[in-house]
């Protein structure tokens, strides 16, 4: 479809220029964004300030915005345990003091205490993630397909296989490739079960990537790739599928108005606190 | 430049291109003058925006479109239906159109009678309607007869030519983006025929492209149309007439979208007596879209389409001055059959077809109480089933109080019910575009329009004045939530919120139909707001096509016989949107933060066009006559932002069309 609308666009002779908003700033709000994950480690939760969107100014998201440090963050789980965090001035980050393994079945609290609004007291912040029972697909395969106007076996397409369990399910996926976990958000993968609800699927296109634009091939014949699946509460699953679709702003032909991604967090905070539990599966690219 | 002309004789031994005379004016010293290009015989009389009833109406008949400058030279019914007054474009250079502050799918568009859904060519760039084969437009904003109804905001009713040829002619032209012909011509004393056809080809060119990929584009549109009248006796008229137009975009081997709509109409009009005729019709309507790809391993079709039949039957009963009725009844299947779709490794979707049946009776009556009032009154009585059944009735009043010999008050009340609505979030349409029905969860939407106006004519009506003042309020009216996903979704219920709209406004109109100089100015005042549950925390919010200010100009001159140039400038307040306002990171994603839903506007949007005709030869007694229209559309390169978008904390604006010049040829036989 895009390319359809680049084809139409170039033979309107459309054009760009740079516009200037006159726009009010909106007053600073609090971000919290912690995903808790199956691996024994240090989890972490990071927060910051929203910054004004101003025309050319980039910086936030180079990461110079100062982050939040002062403030009292704390895990606990369903079953009581309580996971105390401490500021890491290295990564900008809360890090659990304890290492902590997430178990499905099991929900997490989060709680934050901060003075974000400078008047003396600290505001509470909460949120609660549930833990949901593993599901995804049962093995994968990964093959170069050829597609016009692309170079020979610059796509992939990752097709999976397996039976969907009864109900709207949610997936949030991540690829390993040659033993290199691709964990930014935006190398996350969105998906649910629309199209295979409850039934078993095969050969289901979950993604076609192709190998970067002058770099390093990632993905080629012969090289392992894992595809780690979580299973996914709808509104974490929506969240980043709204993350990765925020910048952009009104598309006339396709799009609707812009709109605020959504947030579980409580008092009035921005962000998510949400978990991957993940099953995994391999293959060998063709 | 004439002086005063006081005579016309026409003269049958000088066909005129199209019209089968030719028309020559003689001035007041008796010298015959030069032929007019043409000369408009209508059975509306010229004063009947003061002493008609209706409220809110513009008219545009074929004289009217050719003289406003084209965008890329296509003359276009719905570019000129968005210069009128309280009618604003949905986005730039589109055939989608708001009426005085609804969503363009509240507006119902005939064709000879029957729906046409989709309107547009090319993503909305030029409308299905091929200005030689129409006659007149005439868009009632709300107040519209009562024989039609289903919707909120207006009806658009095009019709095509019905004259009667007297030999076989033609006429046509060839432009930059597509050429078209129409012919004609009689069968025996009491049929006639039309035929008509445009064709874009962009893609024709793409041969020489340098990219051999490119060379497999497919990019055209295609309209036809035909026509067929019969005259039994002067009391006995049957009429076929339809319509077929297809969009293809695409790639040879990749896959391709072809999308078009088609209409049919088949109708017998009956005179009983001098005070009552009928006309009974059948109706036909279909919006197909069909996609596939060809790819490799990624073989997929989709199919939506929409189809209307249609029977009706309407009587125009006139009795004296008390009773000039009209009264019908109508009976309409909706076959709706969305997202029919497979794909490889996704199977197909679940089948998801749907008819609605939509029955109504009606009846109008209009009479005169005295020499200056009339009273005009009806209601339509609608059922409506899908599965769920609703039944609701829809009274319309109106007055109207003539003021003196060319001017008068009017004011209308009317109740309006829209069962069929769009699955459409953007600001322009597209054809993915799904219609879809009340339901469980959908109820119709309803509106009260309340409308008052002065109307004046002056200069023995050359000069038409009319003030307008409007308020409507909507019920149901619906909005989607954020992040609505309408693409292959059977489950639209769940995306949709409804709540309340109002609208209110001032129109004011000026135009001189008549002389060398002719044109129009339009200004609109308005307002135009939602309140839903569900969007916008519940805030009342500005409808997406609220202008505060809205005003259009036109202006023909007719210089000599050879030459006649136009100018045409629309001013408007920019489009409520929505704003960055902050932005925040995630996982190294730049997240922005949201004004509230259309707490700003794009900047204002002004453009002025301008084209010339010359008349080849104007003086010319062969049949083949001919012009060269120059259009400049844009004249002042204005940079008018069609999108915003919004990357790395950078704003940037698409505009699509700067200055564009075109060149049309255009001929008749």
């Amino acid at each position: 479809m895009k390319r359809l609308f680049a084809l139409f666009c170039l033979w309107l002779g459309s054009c760009t220029a740079p516009i200037d908003l006159d726009v009010t700033a909106e007053e600073p709000r609090l971000v919290i964004f912690g995903v808790l994950t199956d691996t024994q480690e240090h989890q972490t939760i990071r927060l910051q300030s929203t910054v004004p969107y101003t025309d050319g100014s980039d910086s936030y998201a180079r990461g110079v915005a100062e982050a939040i440090r002062s403030a009292e963050v704390m895990i606990t789980s369903s079953r009581g345990t309580v996971y105390p965090t401490e500021y890491n001035s290295l990564n900008d980050f809360f890090r659990t003091r304890d290492a902590l393994e997430i178990h499905p079945g099991l929900s997490y609290d989060l709680d934050v205490r901060c003075d974000f609004n400078r008047d003396g007291f600290p505001e509470r912040y909460t949120a609660t993630t549930r833990v949901l029972p593993p599901a995804g697909p049962d093995s994968l395969s990964v093959t170069p397909i050829s597609m016009p106007m692309m170079d020979e076996n610059r796509i992939y397409k990752f097709s999976i296989y397996g039976r969907d369990p009864a109900g709207p399910n949610w997936y949030i996926y991540r690829l390993r490739v040659d033993g290199e976990l691709r964990n930014n958000v935006n190398q996350w993968i969105f998906g649910d079960d629309g199209f295979y609800d409850g039934s078993p699927y095969s050969d289901y296109p979950l993604v076609m990537l192709t190998n970067p634009v002058d770099e390093e091939p990632l993905f080629y014949e012969g090289v392992e790739v894992d595809l780690l699946t979580s299973n996914v509460e709808e509104d974490f699953a929506l969240f980043i599928s709204e993350v990765m679709g925020s910048e952009g702003g009104e598309m006339p032909l396709f799009g609707g108005p812009p709109y605020n991604v959504r947030t579980n967090i409580t008092g009035g905070a921005l962000g998510f606190f949400g978990n991957l539990y993940s099953t995994e599966i391999s293959a060998i690219v063709q | 430049m004439f002086g005063r002309i006081w005579g016309v004789m026409m003269l049958s031994v000088l066909p005129l291109c199209g019209y089968g005379q030719d028309i020559f004016a003689i001035d007041e010293d008796g010298d015959t003058s030069i032929a007019i290009e043409e000369i408009v015989v209508s059975s509306r009389a010229s004063d009947a925006n003061v002493t008609g009833m209706e409220m809110g109406v513009s008219r545009l008949d074929a004289s009217l479109l050719r003289k406003i400058p084209a965008l890329m030279g296509e003359v276009d019914v719905v570019k000129a239906v968005q210069m009128m007054p309280g009618v604003q474009m949905t986005s730039e250079g589109g055939s989608g159109f708001s009426v005085r502050g609804g969503s363009p799918d509240q507006n119902l568009i005939l064709l000879d009678d029957a729906v046409v859904y989709n309107p547009s060519h090319l993503m909305g760039f030029f409308s299905v309607f091929n200005n030689d084969f129409v006659s007149s437009a005439e868009l009632y904003k709300g107040d519209m007869p009562l024989r039609y109804g289903g919707r909120l905001s207006s009806l658009l009713e095009v019709n095509t030519i019905d004259r009667q040829p007297r030999r076989f002619s033609g006429t046509g032209g060839i432009g930059l983006i597509s050429s078209r012909v129409t012919l004609e011509g009689p069968i025996g004393e009491r049929t006639s025929w039309h035929v008509g056809g445009r064709r874009s080809y962009a893609d024709l060119f793409l041969v020489f492209a340098p990219d051999k990929e490119m060379r497999k584009a497919i990019l055209h549109f295609f309209d036809l149309n035909a026509k067929l009248t019969h005259r039994f006796s002067t009391n006995d008229v049957l009429e076929a007439s339809g319509y077929w137009g297809q969009d293809a975009f695409g790639m040879a081997d990749m896959g391709a979208m072809r999308y078009g709509n088609g209409a049919a109409t088949v109708a017998w009009r009956h005179r009983y007596s001098d005070g009552l005729s009928s006309r009974l019709a059948f109706n036909f309507s279909d919006f197909t879209l069909r996609m596939y790809s060809d790819v490799e391993e990624l073989n997929a079709k989709l199919h939506n389409s929409l189809r209307d039949f249609q029977l009706r039957l309407d009587f125009d009963h006139r009795a004296g001055r008390y009773f000039n009725l009209t009264y019908g009844v109508e009976s309409t299947l909706h076959h709706l059959q969305p997202n029919d779709a497979v794909a490889m490794g996704l199977g197909e979707m679940p089948d998801a077809t749907q008819n609605a049946l939509e029955g109504t009776v009606y009846v109008s009556n209009e009479h005169e109480l005295g020499s200056v009032l009339t009273l005009r009154y009806g209601a339509r009585l609608t059922l409506f089933h899908n599965g769920m059944t609703y039944v609701t009735a829809e009274p319309r009043a109106g007055l109207l109080a003539r003021t003196g010999a060319h001017a008068s008050v009017k004011a209308s009340w009317s109740y309006n019910t829209q069962f069929l609505q769009l699955a459409n979030n953007s600001s322009s349409g597209s054809p993915l575009d799904i219609w879809f029905t009340a339901g469980p969860d959908i109820r119709p939407q309803k509106s009260h329009l309340v409308s008052v106006g002065y109307f004046q004519n002056l200069r023995n009506d050359m000069f038409a004045l009319s003030a307008e003042v409007y308020w409507k309020g909507m019920r149901n009216v619906i909005d989607f939530k954020d992040g609505a996903n309408l693409l292959l979704n059977n489950d639209l219920e769940q995306e949709i919120r409804s709540g309340r709209g109002e609208s209110y406004g001032l129109e004011l109109s000026a135009s001189k139909e008549r002389g060398a100089w002719t044109g129009f100015i339009n200004y609109t005042l308005s307002r135009s707001e939602r309140t839903i549950e569900g969007i916008n925390g519940g805030r009342t919010f500005l409808a997406p096509f609220d202008k505060t200010h809205s005003l259009n100009l036109s202006v023909s001159w007719a210089i000599s016989p050879a030459w006649e140039v136009s100018l045409s400038w629309v001013y408007g307040t920019g489009n409520p949107t929505t704003y960055p306002i902050g932005q925040y990171d995630i996982g190294g994603l730049t997240v922005i933060r949201y004004s509230d839903r259309n707490a700003y506007r794009f900047p204002d949007y002004h453009r002025m066009d301008a084209s010339a005709t010359w008349h080849i030869r104007p003086y010319s007694k062969r049949r083949w006559r001919s012009e060269l229209n120059i259009s400049i559309y844009n004249v002042y390169n204005k940079k008018n932002p069609w999108m915003i978008n919004f990357t790395e904390g950078r704003s940037e604006m698409i505009y699509l069309f700067g200055i564009l010049p075109s060149i049309t040829y255009n001929f008749r036989f």
